[in-house]
């Protein structure tokens, strides 16, 4: 489980989380959205030591790990791993090498093994052909479930997605929320995922957390998100640009 | 007070940078292929850009340094153990370093910078590696290993080119040219704390800059010209210093 508590995050005067107070449960699909700029994204980041709070403490299964050292964050990002929202491929490797590389630093495993685990993991996301391409020979989508293959690739007990869908056509969008309901039912993984995309959000999320002006304004199934008589959210919902949602 | 804290914070946090990169270095050495790699590029790839700019310096600097001591005193006979103390002591080790900041020193300042923008560093801290061991340490040994060997390459460049001017143009004895009867064994040493020292300051000022990128393409660009500016101010500063330290120590050399 992943738990956030009186989370409190600013940059400069401006304070982007206010007091978050939140429990990922596991093997849950759990979607974070809301509004640009609610701190989404600074959220998640905080759940793998890439942001450190001003205020608050971060847990992950039970264990404070809020003041933890860099080096042993690298146990915590082995069993929850992140996916940002560009994919973040290495330029200057293959995609097998992307994939490898954290088999290789992690798991201490040499190359020509590594290499080979690799390629099971881009079977996985059906990404075995382009093997031996550089992410700058092919596509956005490509990309994402390449990356995707990278985090899977140290059999976490959790990923988070940042934003996967974002700038995928309709077809490859459906292509990865399979692969994120395949994470959660096949895999047994918690995931929580950050986006916009309501088709997304209602198709797979079992838990919605809408995120507005810094804390939680919804926490609940994606019914009760549909049903919510908030003005916010029902905006947030038909996207409407007018009503009380604030830029 | 706050006009001086940016500094002393910036050059705390680069000297932070240098003792990372040196503790990475003992305790994950980079694979042997990266940091040949790093050499190739530091050193293989500037060859012709160190062969033409310090061909034409080594010419220019006999050329004017005879014109002007002929001036004084028709004797040109030590204008060559001159040029090759001035060489080994001061200008084949600061023209070299000036050079590899232009050429390398930015070219790890922009790959940084470019990897911190499109959060590839944070992707690297995601797959629990250390971005200084895997992005900094190949390119620091690069560097310094090839920072000598470009700084003798240059040294060699530049009295060819200088010994052929005096040659063709002040009729000056190619083994009078090549007297090494002003260098003594302290310049030797002074070059090489020299070299040694840029070595280490170009491309940790250079990766400093890089992961300080922020924006886009646009903080890309500012983090090349900080890489450029640093480095300028680096090398003459720290030339200046052992320079200084190196009379004090031999003094009157």
């Amino acid at each position: 489980m992943i738990e956030f508590r009186g989370l409190v995050k600013s940059f400069g005067d401006h304070r982007v989380l206010d007091r978050i107070d939140l429990a990922i449960r596991d093997h849950e699909i759990t979607y974070i959205i809301g509004t640009s700029g609610t701190g989404k994204s600074v959220l998640v980041q905080h759940a793998v030591g890439l942001l450190r709070p001003d205020e608050g403490r971060v847990l992950i299964e039970g264990r404070d790990v809020t003041d933890l050292p860099e080096r042993d964050w690298w146990e915590v990002r082995r069993r929850y791993v992140l996916v940002f929202q560009h994919s973040t491929l290495f330029d200057s490797m293959t995609l097998r090498d992307n994939v490898a590389l954290p088999l290789r630093k992690h798991l201490k495993l040499p190359r020509r093994e590594a290499l080979a685990r690799a390629m099971d993991f881009l079977r996985l996301v059906h990404m075995d052909p382009l093997a031996d391409r550089m992410p700058s020979e092919v596509g956005p989508t490509e990309r994402k479930r390449v990356a995707i293959a990278r985090a899977l690739s140290l059999s976490p007990r959790g990923t988070i997605l940042d934003e996967p869908t974002t700038g995928l056509d309709v077809v490859a969008s459906h292509e990865v929320d399979d692969l994120i309901r395949r994470l959660s039912r096949e895999m047994g993984q918690t995931v929580v995922v950050v986006s916009h995309d309501l088709r997304s959000i209602f198709g797979v999320a079992d838990r919605i957390v809408f995120l507005y002006k810094g804390s939680i304004r919804l926490d609940g199934p994606p019914e009760a998100f549909r049903s919510s008589g908030d003005p916010v959210v029902q905006q947030f919902i038909r996207g409407e640009p007018d009503g009380p949602i604030e830029e | 007070m706050s006009v001086l804290r940016t500094p002393f914070e910036a050059a705390a946090r680069t000297l932070g940078l240098l003792a990372e990169t040196v503790r990475a270095c003992i305790r994950t050495p980079p694979p042997r292929r990266a940091v040949l790699a790093q050499m190739f590029n530091t050193g293989n790839r500037s060859l012709l850009f160190l062969l033409v700019t310090m061909g034409f310096l080594g010419m220019i600097t006999v050329y004017q340094g005879c014109l002007q001591a002929m001036k004084v005193l028709p004797d040109l006979s030590n204008a060559g153990a001159i040029f090759i103390m001035a060489m080994v002591r001061e200008f084949g080790p600061t023209i070299t370093a000036l050079m590899l900041a232009t050429r390398v020193g930015t070219g790890i300042a922009a790959e940084i910078a470019a990897m911190v923008v499109s959060d590839q560093v944070e992707a690297l801290k995601v797959s629990s590696t250390d971005p200084i061991a895997f992005l900094v340490t190949p390119r620091f040994l690069g560097f310094v290993v090839m920072m000598f060997v470009c700084t003798v390459y240059s040294c060699a460049v530049a009295v060819a080119a200088g010994l052929l001017m005096a040659e063709l143009r002040f009729q000056i004895n190619p083994h009078t040219f090549l007297s090494l009867s002003f260098t003594r064994w302290s310049d030797l040493y002074v070059g090489l704390a020299k070299t040694f020292a840029y070595g280490v300051a170009i491309p940790i000022l250079s990766a400093d800059s890089g992961f300080r990128a922020t924006g886009g393409s646009e903080g890309v660009g500012w983090a090349t010209t900080r890489a450029v500016i640093n480095s300028t101010f680096a090398i003459i500063f720290l030339d200046f210093v052992i320079a200084g330290i190196g009379y004090l120590l031999v003094r009157g050399t």
